[in-house]
């Protein structure tokens, strides 16, 4: 299987997209994935090839068009949140692998 | 043994390649896959490489704008910043620095366990910034006591695991109600929350920065690309404007002086980039190791993080505080100049995007837009004022036209002076 890639998108692509990637990393854990996840800023998003893009709010903007599908949450740091809007994304990644 | 020293005097004194090993053994560590492991530890090694190789394109840019002023005034002219000093010290000092910063930590998660304090109870989870202030303590501990090797890395490791400690309890009573207490600021700017919510208390009963509309193009200087394409150009046409085209044309060779200054003040944006892009990558590999060690140890304790995870708390106040640091950074160049400071500090663009906009909703909070106007002007010039007297701690960065600061480096500089002096009667340095 193709190893998934993951970006993830914060002001400078330093501080909080690098929290996000640890909290990322324990959810694919849950479904039993590994994944190359990198961090962006809001402006070289776009030139980063990902399946899943993972922004907050403030960056929901400079994100569109990116390649790849854009989860937004609030916040980095609340774990229930990026289950919550991350797994039905991770449930239908693996899906279509299975096809 | 042969191969040992070899491998000691050819290898691993290789800033990428130590650090690739840091990473690597991070990695092992937390069992991470086979493929975790080489991604990681790849990236680290050639993360280092884009950064150096950025490091040599805006030093390309600076260094001649530097010996301009230099030349056409008599002045030393610097830019205060993070990223470029990170990287010229990196270059030199990268065991210490990554020593420091290994050491530091342990000494981070003692300090936190042990205190009694709950306002000490947080962990500093910017890796960034952590690493920055491991390699300032590095730079300015060797100028101002002589330091060097396992004696320095000793005495910074002390000085960050604490600086570590006591910035995110300072920051805490101040963070408390807006978070509701699930976490604070870990960075260098924490004096922005402390000040910006002292200046705002002076405004009390002003209207809240969000009621007031803001024209809308100041939203794509969001972006640091566009505000450094922007600011640099015409930083240096003012300055090259200002020395004559007599003292350009030996450096712009055939090209129009003009264009050559624009395309230069271009080209440090482009360096900015490059260095940015090196950074990340070598950090995505190595700093969530960190971080989930430092959350595993520590599990009473709240998260210190990067500052911009406040500017959602009021985004007009904290571009009101950008705009308003980015006026006082412009009347302190103009200030140092009128007084006839030898050092001359120019804008540093970063401090715009990460104090002036934290300072901003800070100085909301009690005293509105103008609170945060105030907040974010005084610590704009607090920055850059501050830079000028930090230029003798630094001596590694002189000749390059750029210092390594920061508000909670400039609120430290006079223990710095004291070590300094201190340094200099005992005959260190």
């Amino acid at each position: 299987m193709r190893r998934l890639r993951i970006v993830t998108v914060c002001g400078c692509g330093l501080g909080s997209s690098l929290m996000a990637k640890m909290t990322i990393e324990n959810i694919l854990a849950e479904y039993g994935l590994s994944a190359s996840i990198e961090a962006a800023d809001g402006g070289t998003v776009k030139g980063f090839r990902a399946d899943i893009v993972v922004a907050t709010k403030a960056f929901e903007k400079a994100c569109q068009g990116v390649k790849g599908r854009l989860v937004v949450v609030k916040s980095f740091i609340n774990k229930a949140e990026l289950r919550e809007k991350l797994g039905p994304v991770l449930e239908q990644w693996l899906e279509e692998r299975e096809v | 043994m042969q191969i040992i020293s070899f491998l000691i005097s050819q290898v691993f004194v290789q800033a990428p390649v130590f650090l690739g090993l840091v990473a690597l053994v991070g990695l092992i560590l937390q069992k991470k896959s086979a493929a975790d492991i080489i991604e990681g530890t790849a990236k680290t090694v050639v993360g280092i490489l884009v950064l150096f190789a950025g490091i040599d394109v805006f030093l390309g840019a600076i260094m001649p704008l530097t010996s301009i002023m230099n030349k056409a005034f008599g002045v030393t002219g610097v830019i205060p910043d993070c990223f470029g000093p990170f990287g010229i010290a990196m270059k030199t000092l990268a065991q210490e620095i990554s020593m420091t910063f290994i050491l530091a930590f342990v000494i981070h998660i003692i300090i936190v366990r042990i205190v009694p304090w709950k306002n000490f109870k947080n962990v500093f989870m910017t890796g960034h910034i952590m690493l920055f202030q491991s390699g300032w303590f590095v730079v300015v501990l060797g100028a101002t006591l002589g330091l060097h090797g396992t004696p320095l890395i000793i005495l910074a490791a002390i000085f960050t695991g604490i600086l570590w400690t006591v910035l995110p309890a300072m920051c805490r009573p101040f963070t408390k109600e807006m978070t509701d207490d699930e976490y604070t600021l870990g960075h260098l700017n924490s004096l922005c929350i402390v000040l910006g919510t002292w200046i705002g208390k002076l405004f009390k009963g002003t209207k809240k920065s969000d009621e007031v509309e803001l024209p809308g193009f100041l939203s794509i200087f969001s972006d640091y690309t566009v505000l450094l394409s922007f600011l640099m150009p015409t930083i240096f046409i003012i300055i090259g404007l200002m020395a004559g085209q007599a003292e350009i044309l030996p450096l712009s060779g055939d090209q129009n002086w003009i264009i050559w200054l624009v395309m230069t003040g271009l080209k440090f944006a482009a360096g900015v980039g490059i260095v940015l892009f090196g950074v990340r990558m070598f950090l995505a590999a190595m700093i969530p190791a960190f971080q989930g060690i430092s959350r595993t140890l520590l599990p009473d304790s709240i998260l210190g993080l990067d500052s911009p995870v406040f500017y959602t708390f009021s985004p007009v106040a904290s571009i009101l505080g950008f705009v308003a640091s980015f006026a006082g950074a412009i009347v302190s160049t103009l200030l140092l100049i009128v007084i006839g400071s030898p050092v001359v500090v120019l804008p540093g663009p970063i401090f715009f995007f990460f104090d002036g906009a934290l300072a901003g909703p800070f100085g909301d909070r009690f005293g509105g837009w103008k609170g945060a106007i105030a907040a974010g002007f005084v610590l704009g010039v607090f920055v850059h004022v501050g830079t000028a007297l930090l230029y003798p701690l630094e001596p590694v960065f002189h000749g390059t036209g750029v210092l390594w600061s920061g508000p909670d480096m400039v609120m430290l500089l006079p223990l710095f002076w004291v070590l300094k002096l201190i340094g200099g009667a005992l005959g260190l340095v």
